[in-house]
Order: structure tokens, then C-alpha cells, then sequence
């Protein structure tokens, strides 16, 4: 009888162990967050509240339009907690913003203005970094701004443009900063290799207007008159009353077939490798319409996004990111060889806009890297200057 | 004879048979001819006085008065509001929309609207002010100050 209840007790603490061990472990502390959006709304309440002189001192700073100064300083030192949460966010591949698509047209995107904020802090920060002869860590403040480009995305036109000022921001320092480095040849093939490493896709307008014609084929629908007639006469009361009263379902229906059509064709055109100016002139007609007063042509006229401006902002980062990425390849052929190449390395990145090298000039104070085509519309040639130490 | 003669006709047998001359009252008499009801009514007078608890009691029926009147008014307003249409948000003499709250200005239709008018420029001056008017952010806060205000 004892033997039988020693057994049994026995075998309830072995049952006991056993289940312990087989269960896995509930960790006490949670994991850090596998979406870096969260990281980055912690970043923006974390950063420091400026006042509109020490925003704006930030942004000159970080565009290189004032040299880092002690208010910028300890500006800065105040935001560190923002930073550090932009340095974990980094880390994190995915990142999810939350966004109500659900709301179309009406949908908040407040990230957005304080993405700007963030993205002059760590520019800024690298300034300051480059000034205290941290070169490393000041190119390292710049990738980051690749990285929070790449997590703004592309859901939206808007997240689309906001993601290339970010990623210029970023560019306009590295083009200061390259020719500081020196000799550093260690340094440079860190930098090359961190600039060739592929990060995820591309960012690219084609998915944006894909969220366009979704967003938009709605607006163009009776039940959204109201939201439709505030967009067309968005000036004018009378107007949007005028709109209202017209519209019709025959009309807003040739509309979305219009808009839809002529959307598809821009994604097209874009998904396809050709020439910059074929390209551009082809995006250009496709906002034209013949008969102007059309209802249903003016309605496309107003919602069509600006694709040849869109198409330009496109071309002319790649252009910047080319021109810096060739940028580093002479730097590093100078740190190796002590003098500046007399020509630009054969597998340099090409300029998008003529679909050639570089213009490869050796001046005084460094070189410069010049478009071989000027940008259509705006007629601009666009020059990166680089200044040796 | 005409209406208006009708009427003064009417007039003149109407005061002949009821007094319409102005009444006039002697106190002096109904004093006399009331003895026992005006001797009660003095002695009443006597009595009671007119005391501070019964000033106050005017005052607290002159509030209570005034507090239903004020009751009445916003239960009206309330119903008007709720029966009149909803004003739609007009536009400015500048010409920009007017916003409801400082988030509309991060609308995608606030933002495209901004870039379409005045491109990349435009669309940047636009955050930028949104930044503005979203702040401030709420400022930094320890678990000890947290501990205070709740045991104050």
C-alpha cells in the first residue's frame, strides 16, 4: 500500500517534469517589434519639440546650408532618443505604417511630415558627425536615410515623392561628404559595398498608380459627388455646387474608363526599359485630351497625376545615386593610386538621362560628375560637384 | 344707417342697462361694512412678518425660474442644431480648403493637391506646416512623476 502511493507520487513529479519540459518556455519580456513603422512613431515622439528657428536650423544644417554650430548641437543631443529608435528601425525589414486605405481620397497620412523632421535630424547628425572627423558613422547616418526612404514606400504618389526627397536629403550629404574621406580606402570599399548591396525592391511609381486608379475610379462614382466637386473646384463654392448639379453616371462612368486607360498606359510605359526622352514624351501626351470640354475629360484632366514631373523626380535620383555610387569608384581608385583616374572605371553607372557615362571633369578642387542630356521641362543639366580634402 | 351708427346705437343701451363708469373703492366703507374679515387680517400682518428666510425663498423661486429658462433654451438649441443641415466646410478667400482639423492637412487629397498645384516644392512647404500644427509632442515623463499625480 505505501509502495503504491510512493509509486504514484513518484510518478506525478515525473509527469509534472516532464510537461515542464516539453512546453515550451513562455518568455517574460516580449521581442522588439518586427514592423519598423513602430519604431519610427516611437522616433517621432521621442524626438526633441523644436521651435520653428531650431526645425529650421536642423534642415540648413542638414542641406548644408549652415555649418554645424553648438545650438545645433545640443539641438541634437535633445532628439538622441529619436535617433535611436530610427537606428533599431533600420534593422527591421518590414514595415507597415498602418494606413486606412479604406478611407481613399480622405486618408491621413501624418507620418509624413514628421518622416521630414527625422530625416533632417540624422542628416544633420551627420554633419555634425563629418565635422568631428566621424566620417564612418556620418556615411553610416546617411545609408539611413536610404533605409527610412525604403520604409516610406510606395503605397502612395505621395509616400512615393516623400520617399525621394528623403533619399536626396541623404545624397546632397554624401556628395559633401565623399571627397572629406581622404585617402580612406577601407572606408570607401565599405561604402561601395554597402551602396551595391541590394535592399529590397526598388522603389518605383508603377505600384502607386495602381493605388491611384484604385483610389481614384471611386471618387469618380455619384455616391462620391461631394468629394469629387471639392477636388474640381476646390477654389470656387459655386463651382463645386455647379459640379454637383451636373454630374451624371453616363459621365463619371466615360471618366473612369478615360482615367483607368490612360493610368494603365503610364504604368506600361514606365514598366518598360527606353529611352529617357521617348519616355518622357510619351507620359506627357498621355495628360492631354482633345476635346477640353469634355465633363468627363476635364474630370481626368484634374485627378491624372503629374506623371512627366513624377517621371523626372524618377530619373534625376537615380541620376543623383549613379553620380555618387561613380562618385565613390574614382575616390577609391584615387586612394589607391594617389592621383584622380583620367578617366571615369568602365563599369561606373551610367547617366539615365542620355543613357551614358558621366561628363568626367577634373578640376582644381576635386571633379564633377555633369548629366550628358538636360532634364525635359525643366531644361536643367544636372552637375555634382565633388571637393577633395 | 350705415355700420359704424349700428354701433354707437349698441353702445348707448349697452350702458344703460350695465355701469361701465370707471369702479371706484372706498376702503373707508368696507372697512365699516368688514369689520371681523379686516381685524383677522391685521392681526395675520402682525403675526407673521416679513422675514430674511422668506426674502431668500423669493430669490431661490427667481433662480429656479431663471435655471428652467436656460434648460429650455439649450434643449431648443440642441434641437435646432440637430434639425438644421449640416454646413459643409467652405473655402477660404485664399482659396485653400478649409480644414475641419490640423490631421486634414495630411490628407492624400490635401497632399496631391498641394504637389499638383505647386510640385515637389509645394508639397514639402505643406508638411512642413502640418509638422507645425500637429505639434506639440507630448514632452518626456518619468514613472516617479507618474506615481506623483496619482497619489496627489
Amino acid at each position: 500500500m505505501r509502495m503504491n502511493d510512493s509509486v504514484r507520487v513518484g510518478g506525478v513529479i515525473a509527469a509534472i517534469v516532464i510537461v515542464s519540459l516539453a512546453v515550451p518556455r513562455v518568455c517574460a519580456v516580449p521581442p522588439d517589434p518586427d514592423n519598423a513603422a513602430l519604431l519610427y512613431y516611437q522616433a517621432f515622439l521621442s524626438l526633441a519639440e523644436l521651435s520653428d528657428e531650431g526645425r529650421e536650423l536642423i534642415a540648413d544644417v542638414a542641406r548644408g546650408e549652415s555649418e554645424p554650430n553648438d545650438a545645433v548641437r545640443q539641438y541634437l543631443h535633445k532628439c538622441q532618443g529619436g535617433i535611436e529608435f530610427a537606428e533599431a528601425a533600420a534593422q527591421v525589414p518590414s514595415c507597415q505604417w498602418g494606413l486606412r486605405f479604406s478611407q481613399g481620397y480622405e486618408m491621413l497620412m501624418p507620418h509624413l511630415a514628421h518622416t521630414r523632421l527625422l530625416v533632417y535630424v540624422l542628416v544633420a547628425d551627420a554633419r555634425v558627425r563629418a565635422a568631428d572627423g566621424n566620417y564612418r558613422g556620418a556615411l553610416e547616418r546617411c545609408l539611413m536615410t536610404e533605409t527610412l526612404a525604403r520604409h516610406v514606400g510606395d503605397e502612395t504618389l505621395v509616400s512615393y515623392l516623400v520617399s525621394i526627397s528623403v533619399r536626396a536629403v541623404g545624397y546632397r550629404c554624401m556628395e559633401d561628404l565623399i571627397g572629406q574621406t581622404g585617402d580612406d580606402a577601407k572606408l570607401l570599399e565599405w561604402l561601395e559595398a554597402e551602396m551595391a548591396t541590394p535592399v529590397g525592391r526598388t522603389l518605383s511609381p508603377i505600384q502607386p498608380l495602381q493605388t491611384e486608379i484604385d483610389v481614384f475610379t471611386d471618387v469618380l462614382r455619384m455616391e462620391n459627388i461631394e468629394t469629387l466637386a471639392r477636388v474640381l473646384g476646390e477654389t470656387d463654392a459655386k463651382t463645386r455646387e455647379r459640379i454637383t448639379a451636373a454630374a451624371n453616371e453616363e459621365t463619371l462612368a466615360r471618366a473612369r474608363q478615360l482615367y483607368v486607360e490612360r493610368v494603365t498606359q503610364a504604368r506600361s510605359i514606365l514598366a518598360s526599359p527606353r529611352p529617357y526622352e521617348q519616355a518622357f514624351a510619351k507620359l506627357e501626351a498621355l495628360t492631354e485630351f482633345a476635346d477640353p470640354n469634355d465633363p468627363a475629360a476635364v474630370s481626368v484632366a484634374a485627378f491624372m497625376p503629374a506623371i512627366g514631373p513624377i517621371f523626372n523626380l524618377t530619373i534625376r535620383i537615380e541620376a543623383h545615386a549613379n553620380a555618387i555610387k561613380t562618385a565613390v569608384a574614382i575616390c577609391l581608385e584615387k586612394a589607391r593610386s594617389g592621383q584622380l583616374p583620367r578617366n571615369l572605371p568602365a563599369d561606373a553607372p551610367k547617366d539615365p538621362y542620355s543613357g551614358q557615362a558621366f561628363e568626367y571633369e577634373r578640376t582644381d578642387r576635386g571633379f564633377v560628375l555633369r548629366c550628358r542630356a538636360k532634364e525635359l521641362r525643366t531644361d536643367r543639366l544636372h552637375e555634382y560637384v565633388f571637393e577633395l580634402r | 344707417m350705415n355700420a359704424r351708427k349700428d354701433e354707437q346705437w349698441l353702445d348707448g343701451e349697452l350702458r344703460r342697462v350695465i355701469n361701465t363708469s370707471k369702479p371706484k373703492f372706498d376702503a373707508a366703507s368696507w372697512k365699516r361694512r368688514h369689520r371681523d374679515a379686516y381685524e383677522a387680517l391685521l392681526s395675520r400682518r402682525r403675526a407673521a412678518p416679513v422675514t430674511k428666510r422668506c426674502a431668500s425663498c423669493g430669490l431661490r423661486r427667481v433662480v429656479g425660474r431663471l435655471a428652467l429658462a436656460a434648460v429650455i433654451f439649450i434643449v431648443a438649441a440642441m434641437a435646432l442644431m440637430q434639425i438644421l443641415p449640416r454646413r459643409q466646410p467652405e473655402s477660404t478667400s485664399d482659396g485653400a480648403h478649409k480644414v475641419v482639423s490640423p490631421a486634414d492637412t495630411v490628407s492624400m487629397m490635401s497632399l496631391q493637391m498641394a504637389y499638383r498645384q505647386g510640385g515637389e516644392e509645394a508639397l514639402n512647404r505643406k508638411l512642413d506646416r502640418a509638422l507645425k500644427e500637429l505639434g506639440p509632442r507630448p514632452s518626456a515623463f518619468s514613472a516617479q512623476e507618474i506615481l506623483r499625480d496619482l497619489e496627489s
